[in-house]
């Protein structure tokens, strides 16, 4: 269970264990796939865009939003996407497995590749009776299973590019002690200079 | 048992503040209850760590120091959907925020604290639309006229001035053969600058002697971040956008008669049947005017960084929780059952469109090659088009800006849906991978759209209450809602319109979000007037009970924005209860 501590500093600690790797690595495969590094982007526009949602663990971002949960759900919701992937190989419905011994004993969501990461989240959207198979509190639930599948995709992209990676050193602290440290960079990939006391931009006065 | 007000009104927000001023200016004692925090005020220095005061009723308190400190234009630290100082949850924000059932692929955006969904709104103040409430609602639209202007007075609220990404949306209306509307009531399709609640920049904001660091004037500076909480301005009174906590509740102060109470949620409305009551000796004692039948005397209430509850007594007691929270307290209250409590939900059925620009085409139409969603009023020009609904432009900050575009939607990952040649758009869906991040490069020459569809009433949309789950506060409520088809068919034709008004404008690449249906931003008519209320707002079942926020509107007025209508319908409902239970002044 992804258990959240605060210790003496009031910064929370994560617990190392198996099962928050699995839970990481799989938050990590989907941030990836959503945003990921573009070698080809960085050649066209500029270093700076090669840099993706892993850079700036947006994975991280995700894991605290779902435990925010009145039920805390970052667990159970990564295992989630693992028995997505496991129907879409198992159904044959996937391009190519990317890594079988990953597949096998760690996250199977990571195992695929993205554009099939995506392709199990709609098959998992499409409920064709597994929903058995997932786990508590989505079995018997498929309402949740929409709504946490859809609050992913904001998730990252909040998590990506408002100012949270910005927090730096804090970012996993309690809201009220996060401080910005520095501006993140993917405001530096998309021209966004940041909050401003006001811009000389008046154009018509009706 | 002591009234501890002549009113007690439940919520704060665009509705409940108005009532307050209203009743407080008149000489009637309020006390304004907010389940959320109060941000800039003295008497709570920390309004997210610390409990601070129990109430506050003095103007002096009031602090834009201290709201400059809450108000940090992040929009994570302000907007994040789960632990943002505008959220749905208590003012702690190391707690949950409130549960609710939302199903499919939705959510609610709603906001606890004094000023309620004021706090993020855009501050649009259109009226609605004439034909939606004549021979429609059970008053004429005729007789809303002298409170929206009441309104349009008190906030003020002002045509919104023009940045890039107007002057461009004009420019395609136009060229797509759109006619601009010059009155406030709309009759006819066309488009028009946003009537915003909104101080009007200052007139030296171009000279570049005009210090914006150290500026303490009044008037919007065009930094665009409305949605992430105003903090613009030299007093709380002064600030820019007009949420209630600015205009309403600073005004309702000054009056002395007021006592605001933040970090307390209302659970239970308290009502009294003195016809059930009381030997009838007693009662034949009693002037037959003193009998009532079923009537509120006060509520019930939770604190929110105690726990502690309470009772609190009035002779009427005004509901302006929101088209979510009025109805389930209703029901959570036990109060009679009325099969329209909770139903004929609307939500405006919202859709976005974005248009992407080459900078050539910028220049060639407005002399600069980017038009910056983040510059600006956030929502600045729209289109209006009785009998279908709205299309406004808007534009955020990029978290916000980004997840709303390309990360909601009901049709799935865009790269794995079949093309749709015959479409106006060439995107549909949601957007990922290297597409997104390229879509993101040209974020400076993206021009979006929200669409608001004029959605029908349908008894089977609404809020009830979960059989089994609950909160601190009660069961907690269960929102469902469904668009008919004539909604779907007007929707797409509004995005078909903003398609081609952006196409007309010169976009190179137009997405279509897709929505889904259930997602809460307009939250209207689940306790209708002439349904749950009588033409004056008090409930039909239980006196000295009133309704003052969206639920309490006959319908979705047509499609706009419903905050100004729910202001006006406010501002009458407040001298319907002067008149009935407090006699002339």
């Amino acid at each position: 269970m992804y258990d959240t501590l605060y210790n003496l500093d009031n910064k929370m600690i994560k617990y190392q264990n198996e099962s928050l790797k699995r839970t990481q690595e799989t938050f990590q495969a989907f941030v990836d796939a959503v945003i990921p590094r573009t070698p080809g982007l960085a050649e066209e526009y500029g270093r700076i865009q090669f840099f993706g949602a892993l850079d700036s663990h947006t994975d991280e971002y995700i894991i605290l939003s779902l435990n925010y949960y009145y039920i805390p759900i970052a667990e159970p919701t990564a295992e989630m996407l693992d028995v997505a992937a496991e129907h879409l190989v198992i159904m044959d419905r996937n391009n190519r497995l990317v890594n079988f011994s990953r597949f096998m004993s760690g996250s199977a969501f990571a195992a695929i590749e993205p554009s099939d990461r995506f392709r199990a989240i709609t098959l998992l959207e499409q409920m064709n009776g597994y929903l058995e198979d997932l786990p508590v509190p989505f079995h018997d639930n498929p309402e949740l299973v929409l709504y946490t599948t859809s609050n992913l995709n904001r998730f990252t992209m909040m998590g990506y590019y408002s100012e949270w990676s910005g927090y730096g050193s804090t970012r996993l602290a309690t809201p009220n002690q996060r401080k910005l440290e520095f501006y993140p960079f993917s405001w530096n990939q998309i021209g966004y200079p940041g909050p401003s006391r006001g811009y000389r931009a008046l154009r018509t006065e009706l | 048992m002591n009234n501890d007000a002549d009113v007690i009104i439940i919520g704060a927000g665009g509705g409940g503040a108005v009532v307050a001023k209203e009743l407080a200016e008149k000489g009637i004692k309020v006390l304004l209850i907010e389940a959320g925090p109060w941000y800039g005020n003295k008497k709570w220095p920390n309004p997210n760590s610390e409990h601070g005061a129990v109430s506050g009723s003095s103007y002096d308190d009031l602090s834009i120091d201290i709201l400059k400190k809450s108000f940090t234009d992040l929009e994570d630290d302000m907007n994040d959907s789960m632990s943002g100082k505008f959220r749905w949850g208590p003012a702690n924000r190391e707690l949950s925020p409130w549960p609710r059932s939302i199903s499919g692929r939705g959510f609610a955006w709603q906001n606890s604290g004094v000023g309620g969904s004021t706090l993020h709104y855009f501050a649009n103040c259109p009226r609605a639309y004439p034909q939606a409430v004549d021979n429609i609602w059970p008053i004429p639209y005729e007789e809303l006229i002298p409170y929206y202007e009441k309104v349009e007075t008190t906030l003020p609220v002002w045509p919104a001035p023009s940045t890039a990404k107007e002057d461009l949306f004009y420019y395609g209306a136009k060229k797509a053969g759109w006619k601009r509307l010059e009155s406030p009531n709309v009759t006819s399709p066309g488009y028009r600058p946003q009537p915003n609640a909104i101080l009007r920049p200052n007139p030296r904001l171009n000279d570049p002697d005009f210090d914006l660091e150290n500026n303490k004037s009044v008037g919007c500076t065009l930094r665009g971040h409305c949605v992430n909480g105003c903090n613009m301005g030299p007093t709380i009174e002064g600030v820019a956008k007009r949420s209630t906590f600015v205009s309403y509740v600073p005004r309702a102060l000054r009056s002395g008669n007021i006592e605001v109470r933040p970090n307390t949620f209302v659970t239970k409305i308290l009502t009294k049947d003195d016809e059930q009551e009381g030997d009838s000796q007693q009662n034949a004692l009693k002037e037959i005017d003193n009998r009532e039948g079923l009537h509120a005397i006060g509520v019930l209430y939770r604190d929110t960084w105690t726990g502690e509850t309470g009772e609190l007594r009035a002779k009427v007691v005004v509901m302006a929780a929101g088209g979510i929270e009025t109805p389930r307290l209703w029901l959570n209250s036990q109060l009679p059952q009325n099969e329209w409590v909770g139903k004929g939900l609307v939500n405006h059925f919202f859709d976005c469109v974005a248009g992407i620009f080459d900078e050539k085409q910028l220049i060639d139409i407005l002399g600069v090659s980017d038009i910056k969603p983040y510059v600006g009023q956030n929502a600045a020009a729209r289109f209006d088009y009785p009998g279908l609904g709205v299309v406004e432009i808007f534009g955020l900050s990029p978290g916000l800006y980004s997840s709303m575009i390309y990360g909601t939607s009901d049709k799935g990952y865009n790269f794995l849906n079949k093309s749709k040649e015959k479409e106006p758009w060439d995107i549909e869906g949601l957007v990922v991978g290297e597409q997104l991040k390229e879509f993101m490069i040209d974020y400076p020459r993206t021009l979006s759209v929200l669409i608001f569809t004029d959605d029908e009433i349908d008894q089977k949309n609404g809020v009830t209450l979960d059989h089994e789950l609950k909160d601190e506060n009660g069961f907690i409520p269960v929102i469902r809602y469904e668009p008919s088809d004539k909604d779907k068919e007007k929707r797409d034709k509004l995005a078909s319109i903003a398609s081609e008004i952006l196409r007309k404008a010169g976009a190179k690449t137009i997405i279509r979000s897709n929505w889904p249906p259930n997602i809460y931003i307009h939250i209207q008519s689940t306790m209708r007037m002439g349904y749950v209320t009588d033409t004056n707002c008090e409930a039909k079942q239980v006196k000295r009970l009133y309704i003052a926020d969206n639920s309490v509107l006959y319908n979705g007025i047509g499609g706009p924005n419903p905050t100004l209508t729910t202001q006006a319908l406010a501002t009458r409902t407040a001298e319907k209860i002067i008149e009935k239970y407090f006699g002339p002044r």
